[in-house]
């Protein structure tokens, strides 16, 4: 191939050579020109280029050993700024154990009308998130609509499997849920969130705002350890006396702190769906009850306050009482006869107890019950609070009732919560769920003296000693308390053979530290118990389960006394009036 | 094999003539090519479901192939060079009108045909055969007063870039307009028009920025890194702070797994994280020595204006896609996909560069008179 790109045949290109002319033409001269000038330029070019890669050199250098330019710090608050963030604080106990906490979660949606492989997404789908069926999965995909849920609160592990898919229609929405990681442990207490995050029940609903507004965790005077423990004792208790339902408080007698309060059944908040509306009613606090024998402490301590009777007054119990066409009777024949303050309480008689009542007479009453927190809604920072009920006219008769137990219904929170009155030297504290902080000034309402509350103790303490409370002595722990067996109303009718029994106790009680009150609903007479199903054979020895694990696990350090007998701080106080 | 410095065969020859530093320059290159396909393809082959070696199989074939063309142009005589040149810028012309007509769309633009079963991508030949034939117009148009060829030289400028445009194809328009331009500086232009040429180019470049989405991403990208997902800088920059000095050791790196382009535009990145500062700098080095032994050849020796204009511009090419690549990686400029010559996985880049180098090997050959040898 030969082609000539001059008319004058002088030079042909391409391939063949450039004929040195014998003389240098003009032509020649000037190609040596622009060859000399092309060099020079070679020059700068070849100095550019050393340049150029000495810097990529030197900045290779840079980079590898001293991390180079890029701005790390930047980079770093870039990367939690995509985190999702959390917007509602998590829930802690008294030692900072997480009882409730906020997850980022993602939900999977989906426009179906640009889905083009149905059946590819749904398998991959169907095979990335198990719990999803293929053919709703395809029902769905093949919907043709714009907004499809394929899979709520996924968690961060499943949102990166599905984007791992790399099918781009999918698309995530950034949620957060509340999770529980101690299930049903505190439910009654905690209560629950909905969907949108909001509380609805329990501390989640009386603290929303806090929680919402703080980033720091809401710390409740809740101790898991001990709940935990009170928990399983009493489903153990409820379950073994065939119980229906069961409750108890555990308070700080001194501050009125609640450091356990269980209601069984109860729910687990993670799964609210599952939870029947009768496990979501918390028994300790909107229950309200006729507490029965229990009563008695308050009557016998507004009676003693009162000065209306001494220690060694002997009250007749052997002749009914007649008022108003009703006439109280003693229960039991042994016990109709003359009985001591103590003895009243120990042998729990009704007829004792009611002429105490009426020797205190309604008004005093009436005042006293208000000053121990039990006639109105307790103060406590819960949505769900019972209201007392009062008897319609206090009437002679009602006073009477009231004095052993009926005509009043009070939830066990208040019960306990009064109790704590009773035994910490006569103060009344309002039960609360936030801890006392440190140096906080806690300011009480007395009810009754000094004086009277260390009687109240001793008496307390005898009961277990001597009456319907001696399967609660546990060693070492000076247990003191009062029984109840009370007759179950339904729809205003007594229940024949139906009863609630409780049992309000404290301990120590030389210097009483926590109050606790068990309550079983409806516990069966069973042989273990000699088909009887009073409260000493039951809710008692519960008590007694409950003490022996929680007193160590309160760090409460076992008392010195021989604990068949009264102490000497019994005695005395016994023996003073 | 021993050759005789009076061995008259064409091999003979061209072992005596070619330049020898040059030669095992780009060998040595060629081999460090083909030690780093094993270590940055086989991630990228499971990715796209192929056999672990299907990559370094493919990489190290057209390695083998582009190392032949290599040689065997470098055995050419000039004439030989310039004709075949003008061949396979026909050629390529043919195939990038065929790329606008029949092409498949990778990343959405069309740059590759299907031609007896091998995916090819025609621009990256068009490089080399342009930098050859443009050297010729220019020359011949210097030489010869009544051959036209700076006017020349631009309606082929034109075509070509106007094809690649279409495509669209900016980095090779780039990389096109780069080669033409250092003909042009080489061949005396005058500093004026190198003025307004480089302005012409900063107004493109602004141009590219204010009307192409992709463009305006990555520099903005790289001008506000806090701002952006300067993902695959900061993947890069971690991998070659985790090579240190000696490397993690071949094969144990792990950005070949997270980098879509670890194989081809970060593959510096592949190197430094398993081989370490030391040898990555000697490649660097490598490189360097290429395009400035190169340019010493015909600063030197060569008294030949064609010579000069076709090395010049192939030489500008190589090291500028060299220089583009390694910056892009250090985040020195804007990230821009441009392969390393020899190193980066592809292979029609791969016989593209072979054919440059031969070229450039070929026309720099010592020969006695310095004037084209038959």
């Amino acid at each position: 191939m030969r082609f000539s790109l001059s008319k004058h045949g002088r030079y042909y290109c391409p391939g063949d050579e450039i004929p040195l002319p014998e003389r240098p033409s003009l032509a020649d001269r000037h190609a040596c020109a622009s060859l000399e000038q092309g060099k020079t330029r070679v020059l700068v070019a070849m100095s550019g280029f050393f340049l150029m890669f000495s810097v990529i050199g030197y900045r290779l250098v840079d980079v590898s050993l001293r991390g180079g330019r890029v701005e790390p710090v930047k980079i770093e608050k870039a990367e939690t700024q995509t985190d999702p963030s959390i917007n509602r604080a998590d829930i802690v106990d008294r030692n900072g154990i997480v009882l409730a906490s906020s997850l980022p979660f993602a939900d999977l949606h989906v426009d179906a009308s640009k889905i083009k492989d149905p059946e590819a997404v749904a398998a991959a789908l169907a095979e990335t998130l198990p719990d999803l069926n293929y053919k709703v999965l395809l029902k769905k995909l093949k919907s043709k609509r714009n907004f499809v849920y394929i899979k709520r609160n996924l968690i961060p592990r499943e949102q990166y499997e599905v984007n791992r898919l790399g099918i781009h229609e999918l698309e995530f929405e950034s949620t957060e849920r509340r999770l529980y990681p101690q299930g049903a442990l505190a439910s009654h207490i905690l209560g629950a969130t909905d969907v949108d995050g909001k509380g609805i029940a329990g501390v989640e609903k009386a603290f929303n705002s806090k929680l919402t507004a703080q980033k720091e965790p809401l710390r409740l005077s809740l101790d898991s350890g001990v709940q935990s423990t009170v928990r399983n004792i009493l489903t153990e208790g409820m379950t073994h006396y065939g119980a229906t339902g069961a409750s108890a408080v555990l308070l700080n007698a001194k501050t009125g702190e609640i450091v356990s309060l269980v209601s069984l059944p109860d729910f687990d908040p993670n799964n609210l769906n599952k939870a029947k509306t009768s496990d979501m009613f918390n028994s300790a606090t909107v229950g309200v009850y006729e507490l029965g024998s229990v009563m008695k402490l308050f009557n016998t301590a507004i009676a003693l306050d009162l000065k209306k009777v001494k220690i060694t007054d002997k009250i007749d119990a052997g002749k009914p009482i007649v008022l108003a066409g009703f006439s109280i009777t003693e229960p039991e024949e042994k016990n109709r006869r003359p009985l001591s303050i103590p003895e009243i309480m120990i042998h729990s008689s009704n007829v004792g107890s009611a002429r105490l009542a009426l020797d205190i007479g309604p008004e005093k009453q009436e005042e006293y019950l208000r000053r121990f927190g039990l006639l109105s809604m307790p103060n406590v920072e819960l949505p769900e609070r019972g209201r007392p009920i009062l008897p319609n006219r206090w009437s002679d008769m009602s006073t009477a009732y009231i004095g052993f137990g009926y005509s009043l219904s009070v939830s066990p929170l208040q019960a306990a919560a009064a109790a704590a009155a009773v035994v910490n030297g006569g103060v009344y504290h309002a039960p609360r769920l936030t801890p006392v902080a440190p140096g906080e000034e806690i300011i009480g309402r007395r009810v009754i003296s000094k004086k009277t509350s260390e009687t109240m103790r001793a008496i307390m303490r005898m009961v277990v000693l001597e009456g319907s409370g001696r399967r609660a002595n546990v060693p070492g722990y000076e247990v003191g308390g009062k029984t109840g067996s009370a007759r179950k109303t339904v729809n205003g009718q007594y229940v024949e053979g139906e009863v609630r029994t409780s049992f309000l106790s404290a301990f120590p009680m030389d210097n009483p530290q926590y109050v606790l009150m068990v309550m079983l609903d409806s516990p069966k007479k069973i042989k273990e118990t000699y088909n009887l199903n009073n409260a000493a054979w039951n809710v008692v020895p519960t008590a007694n389960k409950i003490i022996s694990a929680v007193a160590p696990q309160l760090g409460i350090a076992p008392r010195p006394y021989e604990y068949k007998q009264a102490a000497p701080y019994v005695k005395t106080a016994l023996n003073a009036q | 094999m021993k050759v005789l410095r009076t061995d008259d065969s064409v091999l003979g020859r061209w072992w005596w003539t070619v330049d020898r530093f040059l030669l095992f320059a780009v060998l040595i290159l060629c081999c460090i090519g083909a030690m780093l396909s094993f270590s940055a393809t086989p991630a990228i082959a499971h990715h796209l479901k192929l056999g672990t070696y299907f990559l370094v199989n493919h990489q190290l074939v057209f390695l083998g192939l582009a190392v032949i063309v290599m040689i065997g142009i470098s055995m050419q005589s000039p004439k030989n060079i310039r004709l075949l040149s003008v061949l396979l810028l026909a050629v390529t012309f043919v195939l990038l009108v065929g790329v606008l007509l029949y092409g498949d769309k990778i990343k959405g633009a069309a740059r590759w045909i299907r031609l007896f079963g091998v995916s090819i991508q025609p621009s990256e030949f068009a490089k080399p055969a342009f930098a050859v034939v443009a050297a010729w117009l220019i020359s011949t148009g210097r030489d010869n007063p009544e051959f036209k060829g700076m006017t020349a030289a631009c309606v082929v400028y034109g075509l070509l870039v106007a094809l690649l445009i279409k495509q669209p194809d900016f980095g090779m328009t780039m990389t096109v307009s780069v080669i033409f331009f250092a003909e042009l500086f080489v061949a005396g232009l005058p500093f004026i028009l190198v003025a307004v040429l480089s302005l012409i180019g900063s107004i493109g470049a602004t141009l590219a920025y204010f009307t192409l989405p992709h463009v305006q991403v990555r520099v903005d990208k790289f001008l506000h890194p806090e701002a952006g997902d300067t993902y695959q800088v900061r993947t890069a920059f971690d991998a070659i702070k985790s090579g240190g000095l000696f490397g993690i050791g071949p094969g144990e790196g792990v950005i070949k797994n997270i980098l879509p382009d670890a194989h081809t535009d970060f593959i510096l990145a592949v190197a430094v994280e398993e081989f370490g500062l030391i040898p990555v700098l000697f490649l660097v080095f490598l490189f360097a020595a290429i395009v400035l032994r190169g340019f010493y050849l015909i600063f030197s020796k060569n008294k030949n204006l064609f010579t000069l204009l076709a090395v010049s511009g192939i030489l500008t090419q190589f090291g500028m896609q060299a220089l583009v690549n390694m910056a892009s990686t250090l985040s020195m400029i804007p990230t821009k996909g441009m392969t390393l010559p020899f190193i980066s996985y592809g292979g029609s880049s791969l016989l593209s560069t072979g054919f440059a180098m031969g070229v450039v090997l070929g026309l720099t050959r010592n020969t006695s008179t310095g004037r084209e040898n038959k």
